[in-house]
């Protein structure tokens, strides 16, 4: 692979790959081991990527996959609370860690759900086609998770 | 500014280490898992019966010693490391000549299970031909019995846990579950007598 093109492709999506992680394995050290494992497959995959799109897609869908292994693997994890990370945070304004904190206190299979649609902007269908679940269910998630940040957030979240 | 706006404005704050060098990332070996219980296995078997210190490796920690393990009778041989924080780590050829490393960690005697095994002084012989076998692979988890290799990844991520039945002197099931820590957990039980002779 063109190391060129390789580094490319680290630069655009490391940080997108790593607050994917974040989500699965909420400490700062596992999220970059995952982002470390996603771009060495990439790297040694082989496989013709038709548009960036496409490798957009695939990176994303290899970083859900690698985090739920690490979550689920029996190894001692590295810690690091999560208010001693935001303190590492560069938050502007007070909503910002109230969100943050509020999305973190979701389950983790409403988290993902919630990150993919706004963070990364995929509809309900592809979320689906990602997280290997129905649309509906998707749906369902969503509509849960927004009632809880709701909940959570009051005025700081809209009504949708 | 809606939602999608303060919530890509707050996760945006979120970057990944400066550090990803391809040389590092390349070096980074791909790591595989052992079914647990042989893993645990491996582990009590080389705390007890170090072969001795050889060459340093360069990359992977204390040399401890080499061992024959075979799995379901295919031979390989596996160098065992010891890291800096007291894991083990294993390196071990592949069939695909490629060198693959496998993690090992100290388990206690009950975490063993009855294998069949046979062992020398330097060699596992580990037999998983009348037992089901749980892998992780690439985010998977897989059952493997025999020539059947099954993905139970969407029923035990719905439903928290998976019933394998399979044919071993009478028809038994193995439930796999996870444990509150988030590890796999099998458990074996026989369908006529509706006993779980072993854990």
């Amino acid at each position: 692979m063109d190391k060129d093109l390789f580094y490319a492709v680290i630069k655009k999506y490391k940080d997108s790959i790593f607050a994917i992680a974040f989500q699965y394995c909420k400490n700062p050290y596992d999220a970059d081991d995952v982002v470390q494992e996603v771009f060495l497959k990439y790297y040694t995959v082989e496989k013709e990527f038709e548009s960036e799109e496409h490798i957009r897609n695939w990176l994303i869908r290899v970083a859900v996959n690698t985090s739920k292994k690490l979550v689920i693997s029996p190894w001692k994890k590295r810690h690091l609370s999560l208010e001693d990370y935001v303190e590492t945070l560069t938050f502007e304004e007070p909503e910002e860690s109230e969100v943050f904190y509020a999305v973190m206190e979701l389950p983790e299979k409403y988290r993902i759900v919630v990150h993919l649609y706004y963070q990364e902007g995929y509809s309900t269908k592809e979320v689906a086609e990602i997280l290997h679940i129905r649309e509906s269910t998707v749906s369902t998630r969503l509509l849960r998770a927004r009632k809880m940040l709701k909940e959570k957030l009051q005025e700081v979240w809209k009504d949708e | 500014m809606n939602n999608k706006e303060l919530y890509q404005k707050t996760f945006s704050r979120l970057h990944a280490s400066e550090n990803l060098e391809l040389e590092d990332i390349i070096m980074k070996k791909k790591k595989f898992r052992l079914p647990k219980m042989a893993a645990c296995f491996m582990a009590a078997f080389v705390l007890t019966s170090v072969l001795g210190v050889g060459a340093y490796a360069a990359v992977s920690g204390d040399f401890l010693g080499t061992i024959k393990v075979f799995f379901n009778g295919k031979a390989t041989d596996v160098d065992f490391y010891e890291q800096e924080d007291g894991s083990l780590l294993g390196r071990m050829k592949s069939d695909s000549k490629k060198e693959e490393e496998l993690e090992v960690w100290v388990a206690s005697d009950k975490d063993l299970g009855d294998l069949s095994k046979e062992i020398t002084d330097d060699s596992i012989n580990i037999n998983f031909e009348n037992q089901p076998v749980v892998t992780e692979e690439e985010g998977r988890i897989l059952i493997s019995y025999q020539d059947q290799v099954i993905d139970i990844t969407e029923e035990i991520e719905k439903n928290g846990r998976y019933e394998y039945v399979y044919e071993d002197n009478g028809e038994k099931i193995m439930m796999v579950s996870f444990t509150e820590e988030g590890d796999i957990n099998t458990a074996f039980c026989d369908v006529e007598e509706g006993n779980e002779i072993e854990k």
